[in-house]
């Protein structure tokens, strides 16, 4: 610590107690609840410490409806989702980034992109909706993991554009122009300098785009039947008889959990990634 | 501006090339032969095209007009891998992650070269530049000049038939740079590579080149041996911009008096050889022009003398192996070279008397040399 007494030490440290506190606090709120009794659960006032813990909730929601399954479909949209929107928002952040177009090209479509994610949802999806449910060279998109994948790439390919434009941009052009010298074409180049300089970057846009995509909840909750997400099958706790809670917070906990795998396994790449920096040097 | 070596064996030739960006033209009609071995400088001031003229041969940057040959083929289509140049960046450009081995090889497998020959390859060109014992760190981990090193070894490592340098040596420190630049004109001549080298610095051209091409917004100035154009300059941009400081301008006018020459500016006259007039006779130039001298040919006396003009001491800057003494004469700025003993006192009254061997006229319109 530089400089600052104790005082301010003190205090510094009580305000980032505090909002902890206060962001951590629905989270523990979500954990305990999940494994609290349906008894407990309605106690009145509620009971901060869990007194009777119990795995039913989790029993309930994993074996007897499967969570499994909706885990499965959610981790192929997402896969399919991050795999498009990582090449396609990188390849055109990569062109933007390296070729000037003429009549202010670049500004005009690094901003067009923009606007796919001033759109809210609910205006697109009917569209959507009907888009998918036609024929299209004898497939139908709705109801399947690859077509809700294909909504979520386009929602989140603004985001890798924006995000590995800047990431691109500070990869000197000298070292792709030193590759092209010394004997390899503009792909090879790409390939060989360009992408190991920015896998930082990659690494944390692809991660943002597979949790955008885990979370993501109208698009799945209106695009899908069958194949539905964990989002909706956790919303699906709340019937018009009763809600569910011990269900609902069972479910939510199952659904954090690989978030949160893949953010501390990654957190490094995300905060450099984030930070636009460190691939220069 | 055409110089003496022949096309046929010209290793790299520039014919009308010209590129634009947009409304600027940034080269304008370069035409430059470059022989084969040959250590050409490209100098003049940021902005006057010569990067541009590099990266053009390389094939970094489209030809707007004009044609580049290496050797016989004709390169303005061909891209930079088919060009069989190498390139050394003002930044070095190291692949960062890379190690030192991996960045020396890496022309040589990309260009598909045989594995078992690329190891003893790296090894001899890194014996070469004294970097043997660095060939696992990564780029970060080197020093400025060992950076540079790699990234000549890198240039070398695949014999390539131009070496192309853009300012290779300006990120160095003041010392490191004059060693590397020795080393550098050793290395050049020992591999005989055609090499085009471009820099801001003039010391580094006089000291590097066979010969030295100057150009000033886009267009080549002089070409010459680096004596040659020093004691030869083509126009005052060329006279200026050589030297340190550059060549004296007097601005005057020239007076024929019977069979006598003079220069003359606010009533002071110079006489000059009456020779002169034969060269000047094609050329109308009479009325305004520049008398130039540069710094080390010019005397100051203390009382006059035949050929010589009254001046003002200015400032005396002593530089400890030589002094500058900056003159007013006839109205007119004028820096003289002197011995490092001469202390002049500042607003004192002496002579100037410029050795005429080593004058030049230039018309004052048109800043040709005439003379």
């Amino acid at each position: 610590m530089v400089g600052g007494s104790r005082i301010a030490f003190i205090v510094k440290h009580l305000v980032l107690a505090l909002i902890l506190l206060i962001v951590m606090f629905p989270v523990y709120w979500l954990v305990s609840m999940s494994v609290k009794s349906t008894r407990e659960l309605s106690a009145r006032p509620p009971t901060m410490i869990v007194q009777n813990f119990t795995l039913q909730n989790f029993y309930n929601v994993l074996v007897t409806q499967n969570f499994f399954q909706y885990a499965w479909n959610s981790v192929q949209v997402a896969v399919i989702a991050t795999f498009i929107a990582t090449i396609a928002g990188s390849l055109c952040a990569y062109g933007l980034s390296r070729f000037t177009l003429p009549k202010n090209l670049n500004y005009q479509l690094l901003f067009t992109v923009l606007t796919v994610r001033m759109f809210p949802p609910s205006v697109t999806v009917i569209p959507i909706y009907i888009l998918f449910n036609q024929q299209i060279l004898g497939f139908k998109l709705y109801d399947t993991q690859f077509g809700l994948g294909l909504v979520h790439a386009f929602v989140d390919v603004p985001l890798v554009v924006w995000i590995m434009l800047g990431f691109f941009r500070e990869i000197p052009r000298d070292i792709e122009e030193a590759a092209l010298v010394d004997g390899d074409s503009w792909l090879g180049a790409f390939r060989r300098q360009i992408l190991p300089l920015a896998a930082p970057g990659l690494a944390a846009t692809a991660i943002l785009v597979a949790i955008s995509s885990w979370n993501e909840f109208l698009f799945a909750l209106i695009l899908t039947q069958r194949s539905q997400t964990l989002p909706i099958a956790v919303a699906g706790q709340i019937t018009q008889f009763d809600i569910l809670y011990g269900n609902l917070m069972a479910g939510g906990v199952f659904a954090a959990i690989p978030v949160v795998i893949f953010a501390l396994l990654v957190q490094r790449y995300i905060i450099r990634g984030l930070a636009l920096g460190g691939v220069t040097g | 501006m055409r110089d003496g070596v022949q096309a046929t064996n010209a290793a790299v030739a520039f014919q009308d090339v010209s590129k634009s960006f947009g409304q600027v033209l940034a080269v304008n009609q370069l035409n430059l032969q470059v022989a084969q071995g040959e250590f050409l400088v490209l100098l003049g001031p940021s902005g006057c095209g010569k990067t541009t003229s590099l990266r053009m041969l390389a094939g970094l940057e489209r030809i707007s007009r004009g044609t580049i040959r290496i050797g016989d083929t004709v390169v303005n289509e061909l891209p930079p891998r088919a060009r069989n140049v190498a390139m050394v960046f003002q930044s070095y450009a190291l692949y960062p992650h890379l190690s030192v081995f991996d960045n020396l090889a890496y022309p040589l497998r990309i260009r598909g070269a045989p594995k078992t020959s690329i190891a003893p390859r790296v090894r001899e060109v890194a014996a070469l530049l004294q970097i043997g014992d660095l060939l696992e760190r990564r780029p970060k981990q080197l020093s400025g000049g060992q950076r540079q090193r790699v990234a000549l070894g890198r240039a070398i490592v695949r014999h390539p038939a131009v070496f192309l340098m853009d300012e290779p040596l300006s990120n160095l420190d003041a010392q490191l740079r004059v060693h590397t630049r020795g080393e550098l004109k050793r290395l050049q001549s020992e591999l005989g590579v055609t090499t085009i080298y471009v820099t801001h610095d003039q010391a580094e051209a006089m000291t590097l080149a066979d010969r030295v091409a100057i150009m000033r917004d886009g267009l080549l100035q002089q070409v010459g041996p680096p004596r040659e154009i020093y004691d030869r300059p083509a126009n005052t941009f060329v006279g200026g911009f050589l030297g340190s400081p550059g060549m004296n301008f007097l601005r005057g006018r020239l007076r024929i008096d019977g069979g006598s020459l003079a220069w003359s500016a606010n009533g002071l006259f110079l006489p000059l050889p009456i020779e002169w007039t034969t060269a000047l006779r094609s050329s109308p130039a009479f009325e305004d022009v520049y008398f130039g001298v540069r710094p080390e040919n010019v005397a100051i006396l203390d009382q006059s003398d035949g050929g010589s003009l009254p001046a003002e001491v200015y400032v005396s800057e002593a530089l400890g192996n030589e002094t500058l003494v900056r003159l007013q004469v006839a109205g007119q700025e004028l820096v003289a070279r002197a011995d490092a003993s001469y202390e002049p006192a500042i607003g004192g009254h002496v002579w100037v008397k410029p050795n005429l061997a080593r004058a030049h006229l230039f018309d004052a319109r048109t800043d040709q040399r005439i003379i």
